[in-house]
């Protein structure tokens, strides 16, 4: 009798916690806001910044957009992101009022002459503070590649024909050391400085050039800087004025005013994108005219 | 109902009983915790492997819709295409759904009207601002796992993401591991439970076989069996029975020789009580011996005066011989030894032994002494020795002229022995205490107290009793009743 209660109950208790186990429904738990103030922000008249898009769409957004958040928490605006697909592309959405203002490479603003009516906003600060780079010629450690002048017969990629990088070797730094593009085995355009990198590092490619962040990264992965170009002024926001009136003016004030040393600034740079993180500086249209005229050699 | 009314009466199992439920329950507990914890575990990593799949699904959605924000591609088909893939690469998958910022489904795997989501209002989803998780049952039966992924770029947002994946795996998974290790505790107590029950057999075994040996155990054997020999605790408890079986055995051993030596010392104190009497019997004979040795020797001459002295003198010789002859014999310390006994003969020895103390204090000693008296199995020294000191005791608490009757009779199957005095009787204070060891009411000298003490010792065991009724100032009887022989075989011998 008494083994048969201890096998009811047990069996009992079995059957109770076979339930229960079973029973694998979760409460909800959903984080909401109430998104009222991004309805505010819709309200207010559009403005456009363009952007050249050469990553994934998403990639893109998540480096722009945190600078688009800032700019409608602080302006008075809708700030949103244009895709461009190309640099010129981003020039021709600018001459048409599309966007007011665009994220532009250095090289193609230069390229565009003392002529252009675009104004150059503001440009990226690095880490020392200076918006500058410098484009560098990387080759394996391994490689015989020891100077520009042992580039003959070697094949070279370079990263957009459409950037500074891209431009440098084989219009500048090329023909100091007696060479052109035709003593070269080959020559290929990548449309991402990382893509230039990889292909050297994988063996496809004797030399590259990457812009000298690049560089740096994959120093330790068994890449070795050549040489390297003077400096370059940083990749400027360019404007025009068929916008909303003081839009373009609202933005350079918002991003210039902003304080890398400022604990306040400091977090906020913190969250965006490393290639925006040290904060913004004023530039003028002379500094890209007068690098051009080098090609990054100095001369 | 009690509690302990609960349990079974044999400690086998009892034990198995409680060792059996112990461990289930122990089982059980350790079981059900581990399936829990298990169980949290499955939940929370089928949740994280959902919200991975909806994260990267989320990273083509995205951006397709940031296409078709920029007016790049057309959206609708594309994403479309995608869900299609994505169900197929995913067979657990069981629904998807894409919102827009408005809450305008974009893209779906489903072809009803109503999205098959589980979970909250459409406004609610709009509104979540993190990826969440949760597990329910459908309406229609099977369990969903639901997954809703908020699509954003820092404040941008692209709609919400939807995917539900089916869960009645993972109910499935936890069924199946409560009956493996339900199958497996049941198994392995079962197994524990036999164990404890061979276990138990043998342990009890040996305690039998142990009761058994303390059931049997017999002090006249000439050696104590040793117990089987075991290298366990049991063994341990058969060497220390073993050991106290020989202690025992030396203890009584002991005890019987210093209770020996007592009989032999009250013996020989009953013989000194003896002694003025048997000197007087002793002496008579030799004066007339003497007397016949001076008539001779005055009438050396007279040879038929000589011849009738000589015979005189032998006839007085042989009666002191006699008597020293009984003396002797009594007061031997003879090898004890059982025999057929008849305790009429024992009750003239003794009284031929007392008889001058009987005289001296001119008492009537009566015997009345059944003649068809069955003889018991007795040491007859020591049964002698008994009545000898009933006798004594009796001839010293009468006065002159006392009156003393000692009969004999046979009663159900035991012979009984009355000694009765009309003496002074024993107080009421005194009687309960006559049989302790060294108490005695005679003036120092005339007793040791021990006689009725060692007299007590004797009759019982020889499986007999004494009793004792006294009338204080008017008389006593001391009662014996031992075992006829025939009802005694059965009985231990008295050492």
């Amino acid at each position: 009798m008494t083994v048969l209660l201890a096998v009811v109950a047990l069996g009992v208790a079995s059957w109770w916690v076979l339930l229960d186990l079973s029973n694998i429904a979760t409460p909800d738990s959903v984080q909401i806001s109430v998104a009222t103030e991004l309805q505010e922000i819709e309200d207010r008249p559009l403005v456009r910044i363009g952007v050249i898009s050469r990553f994934a769409p998403n990639v893109i957004y998540a480096g722009y957009q945190p600078i688009m958040d800032y700019l409608n928490r602080e302006g008075s605006y809708h700030y949103e992101l244009k895709l461009s697909t190309s640099y010129l592309d981003a020039v021709e959405h600018l001459r048409r009022g599309e966007v007011v203002a665009s994220f532009l490479g250095a090289w193609i603003y230069a390229h565009l002459g003392p002529e252009t009516t675009l104004i150059p906003v503001a440009a990226p600060l690095n880490a020392r503070g200076r918006s500058e780079f410098h484009a560098v010629l990387v080759t394996r450690t391994d490689s015989p590649v020891h100077s520009i002048a042992d580039l003959r017969d070697r094949k070279v990629a370079l990263p957009s024909a459409q950037a500074w990088s891209g431009n440098w070797l084989q219009t500048a730094a090329l023909a100091r050391f007696g060479l052109s593009p035709a003593d070269l085995d080959s020559l290929h355009h990548y449309d991402h400085h990382h893509t230039v990198a990889w292909q050297v590092l994988r063996g496809h490619f004797d030399a590259g050039v990457v812009k000298e962040s690049v560089a740096a990264k994959y120093g330790n992965e068994g890449l070795r800087s050549v040489a390297r170009s003077t400096s370059i002024p940083g990749p400027p926001l360019v404007g025009c004025d068929a916008g909303p009136a003081g839009a373009l003016e609202e933005i350079g004030e918002l991003l210039l005013k902003l304080d890398p040393d400022n604990p306040q600034d400091r977090f906020l740079l913190d969250s965006w994108t490393r290639e925006f993180s040290y904060g913004f500086t004023a530039v003028d249209r002379q500094q890209y005219l007068d690098a051009f005229k080098t090609k990054g050699t100095g001369q | 109902m009690r509690f302990s009314g609960l349990f079974p009466r044999g400690l086998r199992a009892r034990i198995l009983l409680t060792v059996g439920l112990t461990s289930t329950l122990v089982m059980m507990v350790l079981s059900w915790s581990m399936l829990y914890s298990w169980r949290r575990s499955l939940v929370r990593q089928e949740k994280a492997n959902a919200q991975a799949v909806s994260r990267a699904f989320s990273v083509a959605v995205i951006d397709a819709l940031i296409f078709s924000d920029q007016d790049l591609y057309q959206s609708e088909g594309f994403l479309d295409n995608y869900v299609d893939m994505f169900m197929e690469q995913n067979s657990r998958l069981r629904a998807i759904t894409i919102f827009d910022p408005d809450g305008a489904v974009v893209a779906r795997s489903w072809y009803g009207d109503e999205p098959p989501w589980v979970g909250g209002s459409r406004d609610q989803l709009l509104a979540t601002t993190a990826p969440t998780t949760t597990i329910t049952r459908t309406s229609a039966g099977p369990w969903v796992l639901e997954t809703v992924l908020p699509m954003r770029t820092g404040e941008r947002r692209w709609g919400v993401l939807v995917l539900a994946t089916e869960a009645d795996s993972i109910r499935r998974q936890i069924t199946r591991a409560f009956v493996q290790l339900a199958l497996f505790s049941t198994a392995v107590s079962s197994v524990m439970l036999l164990l404890l029950w061979l276990m138990l057999g043998r342990i009890l075994g040996s305690l039998r076989t142990l009761v058994t040996a303390m059931d049997t155990l017999d002090f006249n054997a000439e050696d104590i069996p040793a117990l089987p020999y075991r290298r366990d605790e049991i063994g341990i408890l058969y060497k220390h029975f073993h050991r106290m079986q020989q202690r025992l055995d030396q203890s009584r051993r002991d005890l019987l020789g210093a209770q020996h030596q007592v009989w032999h010392a009250e013996r020989l104190a009953a013989i000194g009580r003896l002694a003025s009497g048997l000197a007087h019997e002793i002496n008579n004979p030799l004066n007339g011996i003497r007397n016949c040795i001076y008539a001779i020797r005055n009438d050396l001459d007279d040879r038929a005066q000589t011849a009738e002295y000589l015979d005189m003198m032998d006839e007085g010789l042989t009666h002191a011989s006699g008597v020293i002859e009984k003396l002797l014999g009594f007061a031997r310390k003879q090898q004890s030894g059982l025999g057929p006994v008849n305790l009429n003969e024992a009750v003239e020895t003794v009284r031929r032994l007392v008889t001058f103390q009987i005289e001296r204090k001119h008492v009537t000693l009566e015997t009345e002494l059944a003649y068809d008296l069955p003889a018991i199995l007795a040491d007859r020294q020591l049964l002698q020795e008994v009545i000898m000191n009933l006798l004594i005791n009796a001839v010293d608490a009468v006065d002159e002229h006392g009156y003393i009757r000692v009969s004999t009779h046979e009663l159900d199957g035991n012979v009984v022995l009355h000694v009765h005095d009309r003496g002074q009787g024993i107080s009421a204070a005194d009687i309960g205490q006559i049989f302790d060891p060294f108490f005695t009411t005679k003036r120092t000298g005339q007793g040791t107290g021990l006689g009725l003490s060692i007299s007590l010792g004797i009759v019982q065991a020889h499986g007999g009793r004494i009793d004792v009724a006294s009338n204080p100032g008017e008389d006593t009887t001391f009662t014996i009743t031992l075992p006829a022989a025939a009802d005694i075989e059965d009985q231990e011998a008295p050492a």
